[in-house]
């Protein structure tokens, strides 16, 4: 096992820059998840750290050496693809055991770590079977015991579950979780979907556009997002952002460009005036007959477990959740108001949190 | 309502005749292309008599092997009438085989070095490049014979094997490099990517990856070299003249012009020649079919 130190790394495939000086420290054992919205880089990210694209500038280290111009068979790592590339023309088994055997490792090791692998995930029975004849989730498996009975320094996935069927997804999901809590593995786990990304990761970078929009830990980028892009990736349903001004004059507050004054804990003073974003999750809405201001009901979508009210407030639209069952109907107006302490403020041009 | 019903059996009546039909068409192309080949098979199986008597007719009265024993054991009669069939065949089909295997592999090795370059590599003049691979291939035989000839002349190698091999090897590579280069691009970058991680060199994961996934594709370059150098009669003709490299197709048109030649032997030499290939097809067709590639990517 190893630390990973990704350090101002660029990458530029001729003229077009893909990646703008990218640093990210991943610690011994820690799971990194990497998300962004697709183009934004993190395969190419990824796959720089495995060796199979060249580094434009910057630094990659693997534990304490710099891995830029090793090949990708000394890195010490395994990777786990998309689209599984598993070797047709072997089995299971031996696709599994093909890095041991390139290693030369004794026979009777190999044996043992493969069948110790297949073990936790499951493939004792599916061992000589060829990779023609086991079903999407199977190869997955197949896919991560190729990674494990290597023992590598680093575990690298590429959005590993998205060829998978909903419920399988959540499944591996889980599993891959608990294989990491087992092995203690170093692992970067690229994905563009921001739950996978949240359930699993110890840490999570969030890449835009070749660049890192903010580093930390999924509960700290959920309750605190550095910017207005975080905001609006993380979390689903997706943060509410209303335009207009903040007064900190007397009691903080947000005054909407239709002229809503939304309530706010406190705002810090340089922002008086200013234009500027406010933020809110739907989550972070309550009913409330005194302080509640008038929404009118657009649509209302219960999910079982909850129940989505898209409404409009002063003529923009938001969207709420509430865990209750709601007897609404398009048209009702009912009194929303947002949690002053959950609100978020963020500048109009930069973006940044406020 | 009994309108509907109606309909519904004019249907099933037209789709019935349309399959009688097609079946039909499908028997006669049949017996088109299988009774010349009927005819010879055998033809080689009956006694001169009977292969001569008219009216002809197709089965044959008292079945030999006399004539398949006499290619490999000549006896006496036959050294007088069928003498240069019978020297000349089995040599013949030696040359012939070794053109053909040696044309395969020649392909095999220029066209996955070739093949994977363009499959894999952008580089200046992989367009163009590909695009003469195919223009050559519009460009027939017949009008590089006598330049051909010449150089080949010039080279000292008339009546030479590898200049057989050398003239198919021509002809057949840029097929071979587009069928390869095709094959590769359907193989997924990641399963080579993924060896290289595993711990491959460049060459470990050619070897131990991509060629064995790529296998059917290198069968069918392969059978495609050996069939048309098995089969080219038109370069053989011009550039072979004793048994040293004469093929198996300029053998058996030179029976047509010897008079002393006897019918059932040329049937047999015939059915000879069809056999390498017929064995090639039939050992290799498992493997083509099989479609060894699925199952290496979730598709
Ligand atoms: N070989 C290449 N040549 C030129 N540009 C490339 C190449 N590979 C990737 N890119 C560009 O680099 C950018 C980042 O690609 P990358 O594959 O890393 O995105 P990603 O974040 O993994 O997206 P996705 O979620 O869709 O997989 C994209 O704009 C892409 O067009
Ligand atoms: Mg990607």
């Amino acid at each position: 096992m190893a630390s990973v130190d990704i350090r101002e790394v660029r990458k530029a495939y001729g003229p077009a820059q893909v990646l703008h000086g990218v640093s990210i420290d991943i610690s011994d054992g820690e799971f990194v998840s990497l998300v962004g919205p697709s183009g934004c880089g993190k395969s190419t990210l990824l796959r720089m750290i495995a060796g199979l694209e060249s580094v434009t500038g910057g630094e990659i280290h693997i534990g304490r050496r710099v891995i830029n111009d090793m090949p990708p068979k000394d890195r010490d790592i395994a990777m786990v693809f998309q689209n599984y590339a598993l070797y047709p023309h072997m089995t299971v088994a031996d696709n599994m055991a093909f890095s041991l055997k390139l290693k030369r490792a004794p026979r009777a090791e190999i044996e043992r770590r493969v069948t110790g692998a297949a073990e936790i995930l499951g493939l004792r029975p599916l061992l000589d079977r060829f990779p023609r004849q086991l079903s999407g989730g199977q190869r997955q498996r197949v896919a991560m015991g190729r990674a494990i009975v290597r023992d590598p320094q680093v575990f690298l996935f590429d959005e590993p579950l998205s060829n998978l069927d909903a419920k399988l997804r959540v499944q591996m999901r889980t599993e891959i979780k608990e294989l990491h809590q087992r092995l203690r593995t170093t692992t970067v786990y690229v994905t563009h979907d921001q739950i996978e990304a949240m359930t699993m990761a110890d840490k999570i970078v969030v890449m835009h556009d070749g660049i890192v929009e903010q580093t930390g830990r999924p509960l700290d980028l959920y309750d605190r997002p550095a910017n207005l892009f975080v905001a609006g990736f993380i979390g689903s349903p997706a943060m509410n952002f209303l335009q207009g001004k903040v007064t900190v004059n007397g009691s903080a507050s947000f005054v909407t460009e239709s002229g809503v004054t939304l309530p706010l804990n406190d705002a810090p003073a340089a922002a008086d005036g200013r234009p500027a974003v406010y933020g809110i999750r739907p989550e972070h809405f309550v009913i409330d007959r005194q302080i509640g201001l008038p929404a009118e009901v657009i649509v209302v979508e219960p999910t079982g477990s909850e129940t989505q009210v898209f409404a409009k407030i002063g003529g923009q639209e938001i969207v709420s959740v509430f865990h209750d069952r709601m007897n609404l109907n398009p048209g009702d107006i009912i009194p929303l108001a947002p949690d002053p302490r959950r609100a978020h403020l963020f500048d109009a041009g930069s973006g940044e949190r406020l | 309502m009994t309108e509907v019903i109606a309909q519904s059996h004019m249907r099933h009546w037209r789709q019935d005749v349309r399959l009688i039909a097609l079946m039909l068409g499908g028997a006669l192309v049949t017996v088109y292309i299988l009774a010349p080949f009927c005819w010879l098979l055998l033809s080689s199986f009956m006694h001169e008599q009977d292969a001569l008597s008219v009216p002809p007719h197709w089965i044959p009265k008292n079945p030999t092997l006399s004539n398949y024993l006499s290619f490999f054991n000549p006896s006496e009669t036959r050294a007088v009438v069928g003498s240069r069939a019978i020297e000349q065949t089995l040599p013949g089909m030696l040359n012939s085989f070794i053109a053909a295997v040696g044309t395969a592999v020649v392909n095999l090795v220029l066209g996955t070095l070739a093949g994977y370059s363009l499959a894999r590599f952008k580089f200046r003049g992989r367009g163009a490049l590909l695009g003469i691979y195919l223009g050559s291939r519009m460009l027939p035989g017949i009008a590089l014979i006598v330049p051909l000839y010449l150089t080949i002349k010039a080279f000292g190698l008339l009546d030479h094997l590898v200049a057989l091999i050398a003239t198919y090897v021509t002809f057949t590579l840029p097929f071979t490099i587009w069928l390869l280069k095709n094959y590769f691009q359907a193989i997924p970058r990641s399963l080579e990517e993924a060896a290289l991680i595993d711990g491959c060199t460049w060459l470990q994961m050619m070897v131990k990856v991509l060629l064995p996934t790529a296998l059917p594709g290198l069968i069918a370059a392969a059978m495609f070299a050996f069939m048309t150098a098995w089969n080219d009669y038109l370069f053989a003709v011009i550039l072979t003249s004793t048994t040293a490299s004469k093929t198996m197709p300029v053998v058996v048109a030179g029976f047509a012009t010897d008079v002393t030649t006897e019918r059932t032997l040329m049937a047999t030499s015939g059915v000879l020649a069809i056999i390498p290939p017929l064995v090639l097809a039939f050992l290799f067709q498992r493997l083509i079919v099989q479609g060894l590639t699925s199952g290496a990517v979730k598709d």
